[in-house]
């Protein structure tokens, strides 16, 4: 480990690896669902045609609080800089192409899934592989599909605009507002 | 099992974050007329509303199991966690709060792991005793995760392990030579001739003396009918007293450096484990509270009974009126180990009165080889040399006065002084 990281970052991974129970197989396990937020976030900058600054940096900035923080806004930061990004890279009006919606999409998803991995189990605690193999298939075959997606829709080109489309919008923002209002009604209901 | 009948799962982080991000989305997508904002929205609205519908209705119940509840130092055994859920969980995150000289190995403080449905999951860690004293793990804090991290609950393993560890490393092993074997039946050969297996000697047969005692080829030698006398076979009354004034020195655990109260209770529990496992007497009386002495008592009973009073032990100040009357309670037969650092003049003078009396008296110094100061300052060094210097004058009047005075070095450390007691205890003394 020693011979391929720099002292200074070595240092850190040592202090990790100390406090962590699990040694070195713990700090690797959180390490590489950090990776794959990185990999996450920077797909997520370099998919919009035209990257806008100020909101590349608020996103930039969200994963790097993401990293470190896990449970804090630093997610929530980075999907709305992404997400703005998106919107300012070809102007309010304009129509990306479908693959490239739906890799953002994706992207999307595994930085939020990844984030909230993060989250709940923190780079000092020990993973079981049972943890790791379970988030593991779930991305894995969430990127199949996502592979898939977007290898079909390479031929369809750019999608237009549509009444049935914007319905399904509408209907969509009822039900996701929706879930917030009703877990908490069941939760009181509950006690 | 703390199984709760209804959970009540809270929203994390994530959850709000992806409401807030794809509310966000479909609005705008509405706004703006966007179908590609839809899209975008459709994997992390799939997830959240796939893993909402899908969440677990219980948390995790723990339980922690433990093969043993008494060790000794150094010992290891295995911490058993047994997590059972009622319905799948994406992730049981585990920590273990651990009290006193207790150790897991291969951590096991913060675990996570994923549950199945209707099955119990046992994790184990290796646990080790570092030092004696008493410790405790638990309540296990557990936090239950559903729906893909959108949703947790905490709860508290019902149980906590209570962890005893003995102050016992190695068996001690002490060579048969008891100055004053006291008891009617036992395991130590005494002074007094009698029924026993260690040869005391040949002499005329007398009338009384038994017929398989006769020995045939001195009585064919000489003419005369001679039997064999043996010494009888005694138990011993052994009372083990603690001087908790002053403790000096870190203690490092099982592997690590020593204090002065270690070395005493370390060595009064191999002392009392060896004695009390030959079916001697062992009673002890603890100097900072000897208005509780443990009455001399055999068996295996009083050995976890001394045991608990080792385990509460405290430095603290002696108070000279209670140490009056503790060692004047003491039996006249019964052979008094002192275990004292000899930092204080107070015990050694003590000793040195009950050697006076006439009464069996050991000391045993318990000052480990090197002696760790905490918090050294410019002065330590110099007032630690004299009070080593003041330390040797009291040893050396001690041993004037007739008091044996041995170090603690572990198993066999009593032997020589016990040869040199038992020889002393023949010649006749006057009793003051």
């Amino acid at each position: 480990m020693k011979l391929l990281l720099p002292d200074a970052l070595h240092h850190r991974m040592q202090r990790l690896v100390n406090v962590a129970p699990g040694g070195y197989r713990s700090v690797v396990t959180g390490l590489s669902v950090r990776l794959v937020e990185v990999m996450a976030g920077t797909a997520l900058l370099l998919l919009p045609a035209h990257q806008h600054r100020l909101l590349a940096t608020v996103t930039i900035i969200g994963i790097a609080i993401a990293l470190v923080a896990p449970a804090t806004a630093g997610s929530g930061l980075a999907l709305a800089g992404a997400v703005g990004g998106w919107l300012a890279s070809a102007g309010w009006q304009a129509t990306p192409e479908l693959p490239r919606t739906i890799a953002f999409g994706y992207g999307l998803y595994l930085l939020h899934t990844c984030c909230a991995l993060a989250a709940a189990a923190p780079l000092t605690a020990q993973l079981s592989w049972s943890v790791v193999r379970k988030w593991s298939l779930r991305m894995l075959l969430a990127s199949a599909g996502a592979a898939v997606l977007i290898a079909v829709t390479s031929t369809l080109g750019r999608i237009d605009s549509s009444v049935a489309l914007q319905t399904a919008g509408v209907v969509g923002a009822v039900a996701l507002l929706a879930i917030p209002v009703w877990f908490v009604s069941r939760s009181e209901a509950g006690d | 099992m703390s199984s709760p009948d209804r959970t009540r799962w809270l929203p994390t982080r994530a959850f709000s974050t992806a409401i807030g991000i794809l509310s966000a989305l479909l609005i705008l997508a509405v706004l703006l007329r966007r179908q590609d904002l839809l899209i975008i929205a459709l994997p992390l609205a799939c997830s959240v509303l796939f893993a909402i519908g899908g969440r677990a209705r219980q948390a995790a119940a723990v339980r922690i199991v433990s093969d043993n509840a008494m060790l000794r130092e150094g010992q290891l055994t295995r911490l058993n966690l047994q997590v059972s859920a009622a319905d799948e969980l994406d992730l049981v995150r585990l920590e273990t709060p651990i009290e006193g000289w207790i150790e897991l190995t291969g951590g096991g403080w913060d675990h996570c792991l994923a549950v199945a449905a209707d099955k119990t999951v046992t994790v184990s860690w290796p646990l080790t005793a570092l030092r004696w004293g008493r410790g405790s793990i638990g309540p296990v804090h557990v936090t239950s995760t559903t729906a893909l991290g959108l949703l947790h609950a905490s709860s508290r393993s019902e149980n906590r392990l209570s962890i005893s560890t003995a102050p016992l490393q190695d068996s001690f092993d002490a060579i048969d030579a008891i100055p004053i074997a006291g008891g009617i039946v036992g395991g130590h050969r005494s002074r007094r001739p009698g029924e026993g297996s260690d040869l005391a000697g040949v002499r005329q047969f007398a009338m009384g003396d038994r017929l398989h005692r006769i020995n045939w080829p001195v009585s064919a030698r000489t003419g005369s009918l001679h039997v064999t006398t043996t010494y009888s076979d005694r138990d011993i009354e052994m009372v083990l007293v603690l001087d908790p004034s002053v403790d000096i020195g870190i203690s490092g655990g099982v592997h690590g450096s020593a204090s002065t109260l270690d070395v005493a209770v370390r060595a009064a529990a191999a002392i009392a484990e060896h004695y009390l496992r030959d079916g001697d007497r062992v009673g002890l009386i603890n100097l900072g509270r000897s208005g509780r002495p443990a009455m001399s008592r055999s068996g295996r009973g009083q050995l976890f009974g001394l045991m608990n009073v080792l385990l509460d032990l405290q430095p603290g100040e002696v108070a000279e009126a209670g140490v009056d009357r503790a060692l004047s309670s003491i039996k006249d037969r019964a052979l008094i180990v002192i275990l004292t650092p000899l930092l204080g003049s107070d015990v050694p003078a003590h000793a040195a009165a009950l050697a006076r009396s006439g009464r069996s008296v050991l000391v045993v110094d318990t000052l480990p080889e090197k002696v760790q100061l905490p918090e050294p300052q410019e002065w330590t060094d110099i007032a630690w040399r004299m009070k080593l210097l003041e330390r040797s004058n009291i040893t050396q009047a001690l041993v004037e006065r007739g008091v044996p005075v041995v170090p603690w070095r572990g198993p066999g450390s009593l032997d020589e002084v016990l040869t040199g007691l038992s020889r002393s205890a023949r010649a006749p003394r006057v009793r003051r």
